[in-house]
């Protein structure tokens, strides 16, 4: 079990203060529905994550969710916490206009680049500006509080609308977004399968996600023993890149 | 045709001002929000503009522009404007609001606990001049006299609060004397305190995660078979032990995390701290900084002798009789010997004194407001916290105004005794004198105080 105990993924979580970092953070764990107070530094979070769930490949991960506090007085000091993160997602208020449009500084503190951040009425303007594309890191954007503005939509597919205050419903939109989304950070990390032979011969013994009442979408009953199979990587399958040991 | 001229010069001028409110609101207070009740924003822009025209009147006073008569109506209208916004709209509004937050009241009973809470600020509010000299009740009750006199008591305390405390913040954070020597290979040995706390607190967390999730498979299995009775007999006592192995190890973990995540608040708290310390070392190192320095000596020399003044005023019973205006004139004709038209001269100078009080002090006030709105506020109490600056804004101006009376020659102090009604001016600033030191000698001690221990800090 001890080399099990070094696996996990680091994944920020940033925005301003006060957009429901935390909230969601519990939410993608599977224990939405509390109230928390400011987050002060950096709390981590584990969440459980079946990656690339249905295809023979399928494992289960744990992600490190760094849910970063946003206050203003403390976002310099903050970047020590950047170290070693393979994705972040990027959280602001969909009944806050203003911390949308900040979302570009939080970006230009993750890789650098300068952005200005300039404000603008129309939505879809404004989620262009924020250009996750350009950063060298996956990046996922998701607006919190959706219930209080049932009449919006996101305005693209790759942009979430979140109430962290329920449970992501499997095989709903959300859900799928936010599996493509860590699995593309997993991709990432020096770690994946063995060869495709011995996942052939185990996956009998692998069941479908059997959802256990009151966890979310991510646990299943057969994470034990599919974790025993993670070790050292020789073949990415899916390049042809051949990476080193880790 | 002169009764025109007025109004549209007084019209213009709070159009003016309630404009500047307005922007200021949305630039620099609500920039990090957006700006869901615009009422409160008119009620903020709206006070505003009445508190600036206070001002202006004094000026229109002293430079003696408009018609005299519709200037006293001018400054009875503002004056009861803005003092029916201060104790009767902003009250009832910010009631209405925190009620409507609290979860627990029901919406029907928000009004009537409204005007509950208004009724018993009222009454407070009367009591406040039972303690002090001021008017008795025998002279009316709802005359302006009463309630300004009220509002000064409230306006001057906060004023004297804020420049005692100004007082003494403003050398302490601009010369380099008071600041510490800090390098930058100690706020990189903090980080990495930091990063190891954090990567202790990763690993036990990954355990107990692990552990949860062996817990929940074996309650699952356990849920989902259906044996016999031996061999869930014998199942119950195996699994059991496991189990509760288990459990007491995931209990442990827990106990263990929670220190750990205390230690990596407190050095994130230090480790900004020390940033902050190191952006000010830079910043006194430029030429802008420098500047500031020597700026803080003498505003350093001013605030001693400011608290040495008011400590003699408050022992030998002591009240200024002579204003900075005359006492400057005096000097340069006595002493320096210029030889100046008193009068014309006299008018000029208090002219520029009040002005320069009047902007220096809505500046200061603005950016206080400013500074403090952006780290208090969150978004669920932002409305509430914005309208008691507003009242605070108020109050600060209106007193401000009662205090001028002391800063310019006696001719126009007539005119603002007449204006402001039968007070007792020398009491104000009595009271002003007392509480400024109050709030510097406290400033000073709680600077020491924060100063001792964070020198014991840093020291290792």
């Amino acid at each position: 079990m001890s080399s099990l105990d070094e696996t996990s993924t680091k994944i920020l979580v940033l925005g301003d203060s006060c957009v429901g970092k935390t909230s969601l953070c519990h939410c993608i764990a599977g224990e939405p529905g509390r109230n928390y107070d400011s987050t002060i530094g950096a709390t981590v979070i584990m969440a459980w994550h079946e990656y690339r769930a249905g295809t023979p490949e399928q494992r289960t991960e744990l992600l490190e969710l760094w849910d970063i506090g946003g206050m203003v007085a403390h976002r310099q000091a903050a970047q020590v916490f950047f170290e070693g993160a393979v994705g972040a997602i990027l959280v602001h208020d969909l009944t806050n206009k203003r911390s949308e449009e900040n979302l570009a500084t939080w970006l230009t503190m993750l890789d650098g680049k300068p952005r200005a951040p300039k404000t603008s009425k129309d939505p879809a303007a404004v989620a262009l500006k924020v250009d996750i594309e350009s950063c060298n890191i996956p990046v996922l954007i998701v607006g919190t509080k959706a219930d209080l503005v049932p009449h919006k939509g996101p305005v693209s597919y790759d942009r979430l609308h979140i109430d962290s205050l329920k449970n992501i419903l499997r095989g709903s939109a959300n859900s799928i977004t936010l599996a493509r989304f860590f699995d593309s950070c997993l991709d990432r990390t020096r770690r994946t399968s063995l060869s495709s032979s011995f996942f052939a011969a185990n996956s009998r013994s692998m069941t479908p996600n059997t959802s256990i009442a009151g966890s979310g979408p991510n646990v299943t009953s057969s994470g034990a023993a599919s974790n025993a199979n993670v070790t050292n990587r020789t073949m990415s399958p899916f390049t042809t890149i051949p990476i080193g040991q880790s | 045709m002169e009764g025109n001229y007025d109004t549209w010069v007084v019209t213009a001028s709070l159009i003016l001002f309630f404009i500047t409110g307005w922007i200021f609101y949305t630039k620099q207070l609500f920039k990090n929000y957006e700006v869901h009740n615009k009422f409160v924003q008119f009620i903020f822009s709206f006070t505003f503009s009445l508190s600036c025209s206070l001002f202006e009147l004094i000026i229109f006073e002293i430079a003696d522009v408009l018609d005299p008569v519709s200037r006293q109506n001018y400054w009875t209208n503002c004056l009861s404007i803005i003092l029916f916004t201060l104790v009767v709209v902003i009250p009832i509004y910010m009631a209405f609001l925190s009620i409507q937050s609290l979860k627990f009241i029901q919406p029907k009973a928000t009004l009537p606990l409204t005007l509950l809470f208004w009724i018993v600020f009222l009454y407070f509010f009367w009591k406040i001049g039972d303690p002090f000299p001021i008017l008795s009740s025998k002279h009316g009750i709802f005359t302006i006299e009463q309630v300004i006199s009220r509002v000064g008591v409230i306006g001057v305390t906060v004023m004297a609060v804020l420049s005692g405390f100004g007082a003494v913040n403003a050398p302490y954070t601009y010369m380099t004397i008071f600041m510490r020597p800090v390098e930058e290979i100690q706020a990189q040995q903090l980080e990495k305190r930091l990063i190891h706390a954090m990567d202790m607190i990763v690993s036990k967390k990954r355990k107990m995660a692990r552990n949860q999730l062996e817990l929940k498979r074996l309650n699952a299995e356990k849920s989902s078979k259906e044996p016999s009775f031996l061999s869930r007999l014998w199942s119950n006592f195996n699994e059991g032990v496991s189990e509760t192995n288990l459990e007491s190890q995931i209990s442990r973990m827990e106990s263990e995390i929670k220190p750990l995540e205390t230690l990596s608040k407190y050095l994130f708290l230090e480790l900004v701290e020390l940033r902050n310390m190191l952006d000010r070392v830079k910043f006194s190192k430029t030429f802008l900084g420098m500047y500031f320095n020597v700026l803080g000596h003498f505003f350093s020399l001013y605030c001693i002798w400011k608290i040495f003044i008011s400590f003699i005023n408050i022992i030998f019973d002591r009240v200024g009789k002579v204003d900075p205006v005359t006492r400057l004139i005096e000097i340069s004709v006595n002493y320096v010997g210029i030889d100046m038209d008193v009068r014309y001269w006299s008018q000029y100078i208090s002219f520029f004194l009040v002005g320069v009080i009047a902007i220096t002090s809505v500046r200061g006030l603005l950016i206080t407001m400013a500074k403090f709105f952006v780290s208090i506020s969150n978004i669920r109490s932002s409305n509430i916290i914005v309208l008691g600056f507003a009242q605070i804004m108020g109050m600060y101006f209106v007193s401000s105004v009662l205090l001028m009376r002391m800063n310019v020659p006696p001719q126009y102090r007539i005119i603002l005794t007449q204006v402001l009604g039968k007070l007792q001016f020398n009491f104000y600033h009595r009271w002003f004198d007392v509480i400024f030191l109050i709030s510097a000698v406290t400033s000073i001690v709680v600077f020491s105080i924060i100063r001792k221990s964070s020198d014991a800090r840093f020291r290792h």
